[in-house]
């Protein structure tokens, strides 16, 4: 992590620091007097005004006024974003652009009170909520709460559809993917579950054509009747850890149930 | 005909209980009172309101009904000081009410109330657990329970004759227990719903923190919340539906 700070820099300093962070993978961000042309689903002008100009190497780009939490302009992640100066007003032009859809964000900077370059490390991921992460751990810890006998070979294989929970090996030896969630688990667990599988339907050794090379397992505080069907009729497994139940919120009756 | 004259907190009582509610409702303005009856689109919550004639400084009514858009009655109420008079007077011609504060003079239109949702028949209920609070305790546990979860289990421990409020969130969890001698009343019987805060917390705005929240409870039942106003001239029923599992 490094960071470089401008204070009132010139148009070249602005443009060529945008320019030389973003394609060395920093992040930058200015603050600045600016107006703003956007062309592309739609077209407006933003006039001049105070705002914090943020680019980021994927291609971001947004443009903050004072308030709210939303930019008033931005560019989403996948965009070119090219910095220069502009020939007739030789202040610093920034533009961002993208083809599907065509879309265009031009800044056009008519002050910069600061820049700075932030050489930026940040490989974690957020965590929606904390306790799923409790839940592998005890699984790790105690496989055979899940099965007699189970060995668990690897924590979070990476997959091209995303990470395994777990990946492991039953009393028989037979491999074992376990998809783990820390609520009831719905269809779409399940489908999720299946989508990994298909990832080793290729490994598939049916010897006998009733046996799966490969089993795969739902983890769950709890599944519906209709998860647990889906599960069945896929040939996966659904495994319940009741200990991990919260109060299930349930949905709101109707008065008129009642009557 | 309907003619009346209420005190500015009194009108603004009656509103704010039904407007956490609904946004437009009926009001049945009988000779002895006025009443009004609603249910929220969802049909999960109710409220059932009386005022009593004797709660107005002068009333005079037969029995008409109209139909009103709370939150603009509720902003011409806003424009009073407390204490002050508002007088309301019904136009049968143009149906429109004149309202009156001070020399202020607001012509309120009307809705036509067959276009208003159907008043809910309130449901006949035997629960077996009754508990009387103060409005503050409510309160303090809702907006602890808010803190941590979207939904609040209300329950009473029969053999432990003790109330108790449970909300469980992701990470943080929230517990109050109020034993009898924390109670004003306790009739005891097992009862545990589980209730959304959503709604809850809007039925809480309309409690007056000072008075007696009488509570109605079952095992997965609607809860029952009653209090008074307007010196007991008034009177508010709230139900809520419980939250149940689906499957």
């Amino acid at each position: 992590m490094s960071t470089e700070r401008y204070a009132s820099p010139d148009a070249e300093t602005v443009a060529r620091v945008i320019d030389e962070a973003l394609h060395a993978g920093a992040l930058v961000t200015a603050e600045v007097r600016c107006e703003v042309e956007y062309d592309g689903r739609t077209s407006g002008y933003l006039g001049p005004g105070d705002r914090l100009l943020v680019a980021k190497p994927d291609g971001t780009v947004l443009v903050h006024k004072p308030a709210n939490h939303k930019p008033v302009n931005w560019m989403p992640a996948g965009g070119t974003v090219t910095a220069s100066v502009g020939d007739a007003s030789g202040e610093p032009v920034v533009v961002a652009r993208r083809t599907n859809p065509r879309e265009r964000v031009e800044v056009r900077v008519r002050e910069t009170y600061g820049l700075t370059r932030f050489d930026a490390d940040d490989t974690a991921e957020y965590e929606e909520s904390g306790t799923e992460a409790e839940m592998h751990d005890y699984i790790a810890a105690n496989p055979e709460e899940v099965e007699e006998g189970l060995r668990i070979v690897e924590h979070e294989r990476e997959t091209k559809y995303g990470y395994l929970d777990f990946y492991a090996s039953d009393a028989e030896g037979t491999p074992v993917v376990i998809e783990v969630k820390r609520v009831q688990a719905t269809l779409t667990h399940f489908d999720q579950l299946k989508r990994y599988m298909d990832l080793f339907a290729g490994d598939e050794d049916d010897v006998d054509g009733t046996e799966r090379a490969v089993r795969g397992m739902l983890v769950a505080p709890s599944a519906s009747a209709r998860v647990k069907r889906a599960c069945r009729d896929a040939g996966l497994e659904f495994v319940a850890l009741p200990d991990f139940e919260t109060e299930a919120a349930g949905t709101n009756a109707s008065l008129a149930d009642f009557e | 005909m309907f003619k009346a004259i209420v005190s500015a907190d009194t009108l603004r009582d009656t509103l704010d209980s039904v407007s956490v509610l609904v946004d437009e409702c009926k009001i049945h303005l009988n000779d002895d009172g006025i009443e009004i009856r609603a249910v929220d689109p969802a049909n999960v919550g109710m409220v059932d309101l009386t005022l009593s004639a004797d709660a107005f400084e002068s009333y005079e009514a037969d029995g008409g009904l109209i139909g009103v858009d709370l939150s603009r009655l509720e902003d011409i109420a806003g424009m009073a000081d407390a204490g002050q008079l508002v007088q309301l007077e019904l136009d049968e011609e143009t149906r429109k009410l004149h309202i009156q504060i001070e020399g202020l003079e607001y012509t309120l239109a009307l809705i036509d109330p067959d276009s208003i949702r159907q008043e809910p028949d309130l449901p006949d209920l035997d629960l077996p657990a009754q508990v009387v609070v103060e409005g503050a305790d409510i309160d303090r546990a809702v907006r602890a329970a808010d803190m941590v979860s979207d939904h609040i289990a209300l329950g009473v421990d029969a053999e432990n004759e003790r109330f108790y409020v449970d909300a469980e969130g992701d990470t943080d969890d929230v517990h109050l227990e109020l034993e009898r001698e924390d109670l004003i009343d306790l009739e005891a019987g097992d009862a545990r719903s589980l209730f959304s805060l959503d709604y809850l917390k809007d039925m809480n705005k309309a409690f007056p923190k000072d008075a007696e929240v009488t509570l109605e409870l079952g095992e997965e039942f609607p809860v029952k919340m009653h209090f008074d106003f307007a010196e007991g001239l008034g009177s508010v029923t709230f139900m809520l539906a419980p939250r149940i599992q689906s499957n």
